[in-house]
């Protein structure tokens, strides 16, 4: 009870509040969630896993590398959890299952294009060379040009220029499939 | 189609890709991935895992993101652990001044005691120290000159630098006229 009352255990309480909400807010923003990962989940269990580090050694100092390694750990292990899930049975049209388009007031037909355009862009991704692919595959994850460099171990203009002719190539091969034209 | 909508249709197609199925980041990597710090020989496996699963992309751009926060958090945590760390000492100090007064007050009876004892001794009459102490039994051997006495009245002589000794102590043959000639 006297915990409760002790002015420096609010003050963490108040701090880890704060940095759930953030936390929170970026599960959300990122879309986790749409991996079937709870962000309220996801913010309790690094609060706790952080509450007993800090109980551990209240005089310890805490590198924002080590914050975010529990934090990775945590959604790692939420995302598993998720897929674990997943494999389980689902209904034919559950909201969790694999949508090619996010609209969810797509029809039979509708869907079944969706999966051949997904085709068609796998098999016009594999035809790229391989130096453009990966970086490619990245661009369209969302990452920037500076992260596929990072990732890639580029510099960000070559990284740029892997990018601009790579998503070229594969709207011209496309095109060529028959899977539309694009809008840049 | 846009390029927009093309990468909304990738992601799509990733997102069933399980993270056991693509051996995957643990968290210390998605962390360096995140910071931009992929070794060397993970680079393959790290890039192909993120390109091949929007499960991986998205983790590693949401912890790119919160890496501001968590640096403030690791930071606001610091303070914190230094101000408990400053209240616990500050909280051991109010013993020390008590103990100070303490002390202190110890020390004062102590002096009292000593000068209360040596004003009470002070206040004595001499005839009781000297009736103590008689005079005859104890004298001062050095000042009451009977050394001296005792020195001037000895029957022998000084023998160094006597003249003619008896026939068992030798002349003084530094100054003897006969040594010089």
């Amino acid at each position: 009870m006297g915990r409760i009352n002790d002015p420096n255990h609010e003050r963490l309480e108040r701090l880890l509040a704060d940095y759930g909400a953030k936390l929170r807010a970026l599960v959300s923003a990122h879309g986790l969630t749409r991996h079937g990962i709870d962000a309220d989940d996801v913010e309790q269990e690094v609060r706790i896993r952080l509450w007993r580090a800090i109980e551990r050694d209240r005089s310890a100092a805490f590198h924002a590398s080590y914050i975010q390694r529990v934090v990775a750990s945590t959604v790692i292990d939420a995302l598993r959890r998720a897929q674990v899930r997943a494999t389980e049975p689902l209904p034919e049209d559950s909201d969790d299952g694999f949508q090619p388009f996010p609209d969810r007031n797509l029809g039979p037909e509708e869907r079944a294009s969706g999966h051949q355009h997904v085709e068609k862009l796998r098999s016009c991704l594999n035809a790229l060379p391989e130096r453009r692919r990966l970086p490619i595959s990245l661009h369209l994850q969302g990452f920037a040009l500076q992260e596929i460099a990072d990732i890639v171990g580029t510099s960000a203009e070559a990284a740029r220029k892997l990018v601009s002719r790579g998503m070229d190539e594969l709207k011209d091969r496309l095109r060529e499939v028959g899977a539309g034209d694009f809008d840049d | 189609m846009t390029e927009s909508s093309l990468s909304q249709l990738f992601r799509s197609s990733t997102q069933p890709q399980t993270l056991s199925a693509r051996a995957l980041i643990d968290a210390e990597t998605a962390v360096r991935a995140a910071q931009g710090r992929v070794v060397p020989h993970e680079r393959d496996d790290v890039a192909a895992a993120l390109a091949g699963s929007s499960a991986h992309a998205d983790l590693v751009q949401f912890l790119r993101a919160l890496e501001p926060a968590s640096a403030e958090l690791a930071q606001d945590l610091a303070r914190s652990a230094a101000h408990e760390s400053r209240e616990r000492r500050r909280g051991t100090h109010p013993r020390v001044p008590q103990r100070g007064w303490q002390w202190g007050a110890v020390a004062a009876g102590v002096v009292a005691a000593i000068a209360l004892f040596v004003v009470r001794d002070a206040g004595q009459p001499h005839g009781t120290l000297q009736a103590q102490f008689p005079q005859g039994a104890s004298a001062d051997a050095i000042f009451d000159g009977r050394l001296e006495t005792a020195v001037a009245g000895h029957a022998a002589p000084d023998r160094i630098f006597q003249a003619s000794g008896g026939d068992e102590v030798a002349q003084d043959r530094i100054f003897s006229a006969r040594s010089g000639g």
